[in-house]
């Protein structure tokens, strides 16, 4: 497949006007702006119609070119494109194949979404649509309820992951349920209720029997129950005398003897308290009188004989000091030591001059009078002193004596007061002594006026306790208890038959029983003449002999029956509580279970292990189916790697352009990258080349698969300045590569700008080989 | 495996009203047989060493799994 020629009459401003013809490798060669971009974009516009608008940026110019474009296709002759249809329909190559692979537009030859496009390749390639595959399994897992990783989904409302669990849990349960029943002999009970209640429907279906074996028990019952009555009620008037009031006064009084008892210990150990205090506080005012009787004494004396010297010896220092310090006193003191030393200087002047001898004598002599009378008073001053001292000592050893020793009578003054507040004091402590004991002895008086009356309570009621022990008869409060509660139940047991009495016969107007007595007697008597009258025609089975057995018999029933039933109930709840729960799990599947008997745990266990089984089947297959799916799946995946690898014609072509610096391409299964491997064993990721590598490694992508897309044949590839990053030598491997392929049936339509490519081919273009075309 | 072959195998399956379902509403089924993924699948689960019940078991739910997607 070819592109003959094209021609593009208008396309913008594009305006090629006549037709231009194609070999096998064209240089379209035109400068910047000159249409080389245009003219491709209005190529992809003819040969793929409206999918062109997957190609980006393809609407610069928005109209649609007017031209055509003429392919030649084996087997199909000369097509003229967009008249005859679109490539797509001609040829079957989609427009998404062509962005990717044949047309190589703004010299990117990377390929967008590749690891999404090489699947889709492979799948284009081997006829297989993984991505349905994928859906499927999606769609198996819905249907199957299963997760990804094959476990049961747990989504509402279904919910069965959980509700998968709590059948397998129930059905456990019903298994632990059927060996409870199994041993509490569920079917036994419900086998004996049914023959219970069929034995009481014989026993009720036998009225003639019944009437007269009725009458004799009621006879034979009232009788039993008439002499019991009369039994009991003769006890109850023997234990009359005991009573509840009696009961509660004795009680009572045992509470007051008891509390009596309580207070008059607690009363006797104040009054012994208060006793000892009084004998206390008795001892210590007599000691505290003692001592007072000693301080008195010494009071006596001491007023006696201490204060008067005291007093003298006090007026007389007072006068000492006065005439010490005042008149005489003052002048002497200072005019005497004058005197001396007017003395000493006369004496001292008569002996230096001699001319004022006689000046200096008279004054020495009038010195010497002058120290004479100061002499004079010193020596009476002294003597008052003498006297004071001696007055002094004599009151000190007279306070020794009265044990008030100090140095001095002011010493001896501060003792004496201290021994007067010591004094008072003691009057202070008697006082309060004496108050003390007068309080202790109210106090006493008091509690015995207390014990006085609580002794009389207790007497009281110790007496009428006597009283109440006298007319019971009795010694103990528990002996009048025990008889009364005697009493009590006899009043009942009396009561009980006074109401089987009433029953049978019925009542008199009042509800005394000792009225009825005579009343039922009557009765008695009647029944008992009516059945003498029947002339003792007894029924087989049912005789006097045995009617109290049939009675017994029903009611054994009955009561078996009212167990059986209590029974049955209790294991039903149990049941149905465990049928809600089943019934809970199973109300997606709209199944319903009734849970009442060991059948019904059956079928609810059968249909719990249907709902398991079912959805453990269905996930069985479910899995199983996607198991196989994945493993075509994987194998399909497998393919797309073969398209790489080892061997594989990219691989050849990448190690052909590169001079064998890579020697291998592949895919990587992981994340769907490109892998290649340099020379020296190193692996690398497509992004990590260079610029112009990476460019080659996607040319040599292109080539191989559009060699698989189309089956063998050849086919075309527009470029536009696909190497742009290639150096010198590089650019000629590749452009030596692309004539290599023009050679071998691939046309190559190359657009370039640039002088280097078409120096490149200049020999080429001289050759023939490739066709230069000037933009 | 030819559709009434599938049908006898569906027949088998644990799930008799599936399979009505699936017979009723065979037209569906068409697409599906006519599948490609479908011819491959059934050739594993014929040489697989699953029981019969479960070969149709599988099958039947890829049937009802791929008419789900067509659906």
């Amino acid at each position: 497949m070819k592109i003959r020629g094209f021609s593009i009459s208008r396309y913008g401003p594009l305006d090629h006007g006549s037709y231009i013809d194609l070999g096998n490798f064209n240089l379209l060669f035109g400068w910047n702006e000159e249409g080389k971009t245009l003219t491709i974009d209005a190529l992809i516009k003819m040969l793929v119609g409206k999918a062109s608008r997957g190609f980006d940026r393809i609407n610069r110019v928005e109209e649609n070119p007017e031209g055509y474009v003429l392919l030649e296709k084996e087997n199909r002759g000369e097509i003229r494109l967009p008249q005859d249809g679109t490539l797509t329909a001609v040829t079957g190559l989609t427009a998404y194949e062509c962005r990717n692979i044949f047309i190589i537009r703004d010299s990117d030859l990377a390929i967008t979404d590749e690891g999404d496009f090489y699947k889709y390749v492979t799948d284009r390639l081997v006829g297989l649509r993984t991505e349905e595959i994928d859906r499927i399994i999606g769609e198996l897992c819905h249907i199957g309820h299963l997760t990804r990783k094959g476990d049961f989904q747990d989504t509402p409302p279904l919910r069965l992951k959980t509700r998968m669990q709590q059948a397998k849990k129930l059905v456990d349960r019903i298994d632990n349920r059927q060996q409870v029943l199994a041993g509490d002999g569920f079917a036994k009970m419900e086998d004996e209720l049914r023959e219970i209640e069929q034995k009481l429907d014989e026993l009720e279906d036998a009225p003639g029997r019944i009437e007269v074996a009725a009458k004799k028990e009621k006879l034979s019952v009232g009788r039993e129950a008439l002499d019991s009555l009369c039994s009991v009620l003769e006890t109850c008037n023997d234990l009359s005398v005991f009573n509840r009031v009696d009961e509660q006064k004795w009680e009572e009084y045992e509470t007051v003897i008891h509390n009596n008892r309580a207070e008059l210990n607690r009363q006797l150990a104040d009054l012994e308290e208060e006793s000892r205090k009084l004998e206390r506080c008795c001892k210590s005012k007599e000691a505290e009188e003692f001592l007072l009787q000693g301080y008195m004494r010494s009071r006596d004396r001491l007023e006696e004989d201490l204060k008067p010297r005291i007093a003298t010896y006090q007026t007389r220092k007072e006068q000492f000091m006065r005439a010490k310090s005042h008149g005489w006193g003052n002048f002497l003191s200072v005019s005497g030591p004058l005197s001396i030393l007017c003395f000493l200087l006369s004496a001292a002047g008569m002996f230096l001059w001699e001319q004022g001898g006689e000046w200096f004598f008279t004054a020495m002599i009038l010195s010497l009078a002058a120290m004479l009378i100061y002499a004079g008073f010193l020596f009476r001053m002294a003597g008052k002193k003498r006297l004071l001292d001696g007055l002094m000592k004599e009151i000190i050893e007279k306070a020794g004596e009265l044990k008030f020793r100090a140095g001095t009578p002011a010493g001896i003054m501060e003792r004496i007061d201290e021994f007067s507040r010591a004094g008072a004091e003691k009057n202070r402590k008697i006082q309060e002594l004496e108050k003390d004991i007068a309080h202790c002895r109210k106090k006493i008086d008091t509690a015995n006026e207390e014990l006085e009356r609580l002794e009389a309570v207790a007497r009281d009621a110790e007496e009428k306790i006597r009283k109440l022990k006298e007319d019971a008869g009795v010694d103990t409060f528990q002996e009048y208890q025990d008889r009364l509660r005697s009493r009590e139940e006899h009043e009942r047991e009396a009561e009980i038959r006074a109401g089987v009495l009433a029953d049978l016969f019925g009542m008199e107007e009042t509800d005394d029983i000792n009225i009825n007595i005579p009343f039922w007697k009557g009765k008695i008597a009647l029944l008992d003449g009516h059945l003498r009258s029947m002339g003792g025609e007894l029924v087989s089975g049912y005789d006097g002999g045995n009617s109290g057995s049939i009675q017994d018999e029903r009611c054994r029933l009955r009561n078996r029956k009212q167990e059986l039933v209590h029974e049955l109930e209790e294991l039903g709840r149990k049941m149905d509580n465990l049928g809600g729960e089943i019934n809970t799990c199973l109300a997606a599947e709209n199944e319903y279970v009734s849970c009442r008997t060991i059948d019904d745990l059956r079928v609810a266990r059968e249909k719990l292990q249907q709902f398991i089984s079912a959805y453990q089947e269905r996930g069985a297959y479910t899995h199983a189916a996607i198991n196989i799916l994945e493993q075509i799946g994987a194998e399909e995946e497998k393919k797309v790697q073969d398209l790489f690898g080892p061997g594989s014609a990219v691989s050849k072509y990448f190690a052909r352009i590169t001079d064998n610096l890579y020697t291998e391409v592949s895919l990587s299964r992981e994340n769907g990258m490109i892998e290649v491997l340099r020379s020296d064993g190193q692996s690398l990721n497509a992004w990590q080349l260079s610029g112009g590598t990476y460019d080659q490694l996607y040319l040599c992508i292109r080539i191989s698969l559009g060699e698989k897309l189309l089956s063998g044949e050849k086919g075309f590839f527009i470029l536009d300045d696909p190497f742009l990053k290639s150096d010198t030598r590089r650019l000629m491997n590749q452009i030596n590569f692309l004539r290599d392929l023009a050679a071998h049936g691939w046309q190559m339509i190359f657009f370039t700008a640039k002088d280097e490519v078409k120096t490149a081919l200049a020999g080429p273009i001289e050759q023939g080989e490739v066709k230069l075309i000037m933009m | 495996m030819d559709e009434n072959e599938l049908i006898k195998k569906i027949d088998r399956a644990a799930a008799p009203r599936c399979t009505d379902e699936i017979k009723h509403e065979f037209r569906h089924i068409r697409p599906v047989l006519e599948n490609e993924i479908f011819h491959l699948f059934n050739d594993r689960v014929a040489a697989s060493d699953f029981s019969e019940e479960k070969k149709a078991g599988v099958i039947e739910m890829l049937i009802r799994a791929m008419m789900g997607v067509n659906a």
